[in-house]
């Protein structure tokens, strides 16, 4: 899938660049798509994209999604390319609500850690936002329960959090 | 999902950075809520670094006065980096004393980019004497009416202070004198009789300025003094 979304870019970007996965997984995308991560726009200003980029902490599947919104988007990012070919803005809506909303944990906390690493901002604040509507209007025992996150208070403590915390709670 | 609870608790493990990041996404009320999840939780949103705070969201005065407050108290003591706060015209009056406060409390916070909307509140007024920052970089002010004592305190007070707009507001002042500043913008859209030449006189003279923006209908041209290095205008 990301293959075939990075060929349909080849001639839009010019120079091509390796980008290797923790697992040895490699994509070839052009430097107009990879230069949307900051840590990669950096490595290309600094020439040192020769032998490919390693990401020893993004796994293949995590950097599939990664090329395949970062090729989506590659329009929004070089704003005197070809807009022909740039996606418009009603189908990158789209793609980037279905990307969203097939999200969930783990691999929605991986793509955070790899938007965070590569430093792709519109992606890191995309999936942030799903992390929060997920939580938003929640009580605590929900929320525990959506993220299997573990009450490690006594009830004693808990109450007594609360009551310190009242002037937060509108009621 | 798994029985084994905790095990799986990836949110909890992500970087403090990345909460907080998340947390802004979330209203002011529902950052500070979560510290009811666990351990882990409890203390997050003392330490967050942007903080937005919109009057519009509580539904009495009395919540919105004793929920920022209490914020603004128990923040830290990690310095604040951003701050936002929106009153708005439809909650009873809000007492001048308590925004403030809290501006003096965010500016002694080390607060470097403010932002403070008052929605045209009537006699709503702020002290040009709280303005003393030396970290301040970015100020938007929103909806308000700017003395002529609040704007030379800001512009004199504020050394550090880089980024300055000004949207909507109505200003008592002809003069706009600034040492540090390199970005001004100034926007009044709405034709009211106050706006009519608002620029009339205006007279800017801010050696560092690099970009300046004016828009008001039927106004004329500002005079502009020392501002030679402007790029765009």
């Amino acid at each position: 899938m990301a293959a075939a979304a990075a060929e349909a870019t080849i001639d839009g970007g010019g120079k091509m660049i390796i980008l290797i996965s923790a697992d040895g997984k490699r994509f070839e995308v052009t430097e107009a798509v990879a230069s949307q991560s900051q840590l990669i726009s950096n490595m290309i200003e600094d020439d040192c994209t020769e032998n490919g980029v390693r990401l020893p902490n993004v796994d293949g599947d995590i950097l599939t999604m990664v090329v395949d919104y970062c090729n989506m988007h590659a329009g929004d990012a070089a704003a005197d390319g070809d807009t022909t070919k740039a996606s418009s803005t009603e189908e990158l809506k789209k793609f980037d609500a279905e990307l969203v909303q097939a999200l969930e944990n783990p691999v929605l906390f991986k793509l955070i850690l790899a938007a965070n690493f590569l430093n792709i901002k519109s992606l890191l604040d995309m999936t942030c936002q799903r992390v929060a509507d997920m939580m938003s209007g929640k009580t605590p025992e929900q929320m525990r329960e959506t993220f299997s996150i573990e009450n490690d208070f006594t009830p004693e403590e808990e109450a007594a959090i609360r009551q310190e915390n009242a002037w937060a709670f509108d009621d | 999902m798994e029985s084994n609870i905790g095990f799986n608790d990836r949110l909890s493990n992500l970087p403090d950075k990345l909460l907080h990041r998340i947390m802004s996404f979330l209203s002011v009320q529902e950052a500070v809520q979560i510290c009811m999840l666990s351990t882990r939780w409890q203390h997050l949103w003392k330490s967050l670094p942007c903080v937005r705070i919109n009057a519009m969201e509580f539904s009495t005065k009395k919540a919105f006065i004793n929920f920022t407050n209490l914020f603004l108290l128990n923040h830290g003591p990690k310095p604040l980096d951003a701050f936002h706060l929106s009153i708005t015209r439809s909650l009873d009056p809000i007492d001048f004393d308590d925004v403030d406060l809290w501006i003096f409390d965010v500016l002694s916070m080390e607060v470097k980019v403010l932002s403070i909307d008052l929605d045209h509140t009537r006699d709503l007024h702020l002290d040009p004497f709280i303005f003393r920052s030396s970290f301040l970089k970015r100020l938007h002010l929103a909806s308000m009416n700017i003395s002529e004592d609040l704007i030379r305190q800001i512009l004199s007070c504020c050394k550090q202070l880089e980024d300055m707009e000004i949207i909507h507001c109505s200003m008592q002042t002809n003069n706009l004198l600034s040492q540090s500043l390199r970005k001004l913008k100034m926007i009044r859209t709405d034709a009211c009789d106050s706006c009519v030449g608002v620029y009339e006189d205006l007279s800017i003279v801010m050696p560092s300025l690099r970009f300046l923006c004016l828009d008001a209908r039927g106004c004329r041209v500002p005079i502009l003094a020392e501002v030679s290095s402007v790029e765009r205008a």
